[in-house]
């Protein structure tokens, strides 16, 4: 047994190309008889896990963001008496660990890239490697490995797992499931036929030469998609080592990354970022299900937002007359002109508490 | 009389993988052993490394599918970046963003199939004593212990399983009348006798299957004895029948 959160979104895009397919539309799917655009579960992990929402959220609780732990390790070993040049090197391997190192050339040469989230115990653990190269011995890869990956403090691998084919000791079990997200109604996917003129043709002096320089066909398509995940808090939490405010934050800036980050399939072409416009959480040990057969016959009518609300939260009722209560508790939130109620905010503590 | 335990399978995407080797992942028609095993093991909380338990499982379930409908196959499309092994090693990246920023990543293109609007009903008999009751099994569907998904974990299950523990004389009789599904998912499928008949099982040696000798073909599928960490699959022999027209209840 372990305590579900299921989480369903109904987020509107206009005209798109969010995710697209080897010939560069966008992708679809066929349910319930009639086409729909199709945005990839790993099109929207990809976009949740590098958005930046993700990481800020997460960082505030999480150790120390910084880029200087290798000035820690350094200071370490030299004051320990070894020699700067040897220091360096061990300093770099160990911190290479943590983040792409700037170059050894660099005037920081110990100083980490990207800013990383570094857990207290992972400093410790480092300066502990630190005081065995003091110590004379050698650090061999594998000792280094060991002492610094016992558990994940990166909440990003404990969510959404790992897999090392060479390294079988890595891998991790993903603790959440993301659907492919389909629009609730059938969509066709539209044509948008362009051209490209020339700033430099001179029709004045060249007037057999008065056609675009470049004509082509982008495709592109529009509609209200639904999202549904599910996140297997017990597994979360062991891949997190019982970390239970790792586990919190993290669930809480991925449910954040979802209502409000969107791919970034043509986003300069089309400024198409959008936010949920509905959420339903849920929580409970039941066996999860998403809501999509809700729209297996596809929502038609002019108000797509409300119909499909209706429709979610109908056919809901209805298996939990059919199969029993599938959940034991939900929130719901709805930022449409006919459905204003709740918050992210309280989506978001609904998700902690989940965990308390 | 047999006890059998069923379930409903329904997935709005699912994927029952063949032999893939490399960048092209095709499906069957119809779920596999390996995957239907796999979320009762899944249910009941087995991880990937017990072997054992997985072998025991493997000998207690006797196993019949009946697919309703198999669902209209399309192809994804799936491009995956990573760094390379050599970089993973060394860099051991922590984060998805590290791991994209650490080396210039691997682009991987595949094309996966998959099988829209699934549905499939599942009867389980026991062959062999296991640490597991029938409703021990029953009791962990309602309750899983990690999430359950259709052949992939993107896709996910549209459906409550449902189990129940039905008795019956043959597996035939077991499957020829369907749970009571809502509307939504049957739409498209009446009348009932449009349902699909077709029966894939294990050899019955302890139970009647309630198919004669002239009914069923033979198909070979890799999908026995599975090894949960190495994704290794050993042949069986599938047995393919269709239940009558006029047996449908």
């Amino acid at each position: 047994m372990t305590t579900f959160l299921q989480l369903h979104l109904l987020t509107a895009y206009p005209a798109s190309n969010l995710n697209r397919d080897d010939t560069g539309r966008p992708k679809t799917v066929v349910f319930g008889g009639k086409s729909r655009l199709r945005v990839s579960s790993q099109s929207l992990k990809r976009a949740w896990r590098t958005s930046s929402v993700f990481e800020e959220k997460l960082g505030e609780h999480v150790g120390k963001r910084t880029q200087r732990l290798g000035d820690q390790i350094l200071k370490r070993l030299t004051d320990g008496g070894m020699d700067e040049a040897k220091a360096l090197e061990i300093t770099r391997t160990i911190g290479e660990r943590f983040g792409k190192l700037k170059d050894a050339k660099d005037k920081n040469p110990t100083y980490i890239k990207q800013l990383a989230f570094i857990a207290p115990e992972e400093i410790d653990a480092a300066l502990a490697l630190a005081d065995k190269a003091l110590g004379g011995a050698e650090l061999a890869g594998e000792e280094i490995d060991a002492m610094l990956t016992k558990f994940d403090t990166a909440v990003d691998i404990a969510m959404f797992g790992r897999m090392l084919a060479d390294a079988p000791a890595f891998n991790r079990e993903a603790a959440v499931q993301v659907a492919h997200a389909m629009t609730t109604h059938g969509v066709d996917v539209e044509d948008d036929y362009y051209v490209a003129v020339d700033d430099l043709q001179d029709v004045s002096t060249h007037d057999d030469d008065v056609g675009t320089s470049f004509i082509g066909v982008q495709e592109y398509g529009a509609g209200l998609f639904y999202l549904y995940m599910c996140i297997d808090t017990n597994g979360l939490l062991s891949n997190l080592g019982g970390n239970v405010a790792l586990a919190q934050d993290g669930i809480a800036s991925l449910i954040e990354a979802a209502a409000t980050v969107s791919p970034k399939g043509k986003q300069n072409s089309y400024g198409s970022r959008a936010r949920a416009s509905y959420v339903l959480i849920e929580r409970g040990t039941q066996q999860p299900r998403t809501l999509a057969a809700a729209f297996l016959k596809p929502v038609s009518g002019t108000d797509v937002l409300t119909d499909s609300i209706d429709r979610l939260e109908k056919f809901r009722t209805s298996l939990d007359a059919a199969y029993g209560a599938n959940a034991d508790a939900s929130s719901t939130m709805g930022a449409s002109p006919d459905r204003t109620e709740g918050s992210l905010a309280q989506i978001l503590s609904f998700a902690r508490e989940s965990l308390s | 009389m047999t006890e059998f335990l069923v379930f409903t399978l329904y997935a709005p995407l699912a994927s029952w993988g063949d032999t893939a080797v490399g960048e092209v992942r095709g499906s069957w028609d119809r779920p596999s052993r390996s995957a239907i095993l796999g979320i009762v093991a899944a249910a009941l909380g087995i991880t990937r490394d017990e072997e054992d338990a997985h072998a025991e499982l493997d000998r207690m379930c006797g196993l019949g599918i009946r697919t309703v409908r198999s669902g209209t196959a399309f192809i994804d499309y799936h491009t995956a970046q990573d760094p390379t092994d050599v970089a993973v090693r060394r860099f051991k990246p922590r984060t998805r963003r590290a791991a994209l920023d650490c080396a210039e990543p691997l682009t991987t293109l595949s094309q996966r199939t998959l099988r829209q609007d699934a549905l499939s009903v599942v009867a389980l008999w026991p062959r062999a004593q296991s640490r597991w009751s029938m409703e021990a099994l029953a009791t962990a569907m309602r309750s899983p212990r990690f999430v359950l998904y259709a052949g992939r974990k993107a896709n996910v299950l549209g459906l409550p399983l449902g189990p129940t523990m039905v008795q019956a004389e043959t597996l035939m009789s077991a499957l020829r009348t369907l749970p009571s599904l809502p509307p939504e998912i049957v739409r498209g499928l009446e009348p009932k006798t449009e349902w699909g008949r077709e029966v894939a099982y294990d050899k019955c040696d302890s139970i009647d299957s309630g198919f004669s000798e002239l009914e069923h073909r033979i198909v070979r599928r890799r999908d026995a004895h599975p090894h949960r960490t190495r994704w290794q699959f050993a042949e069986r022999d599938v047995y393919v029948a269709s239940i009558p027209a006029d047996a449908v209840q």
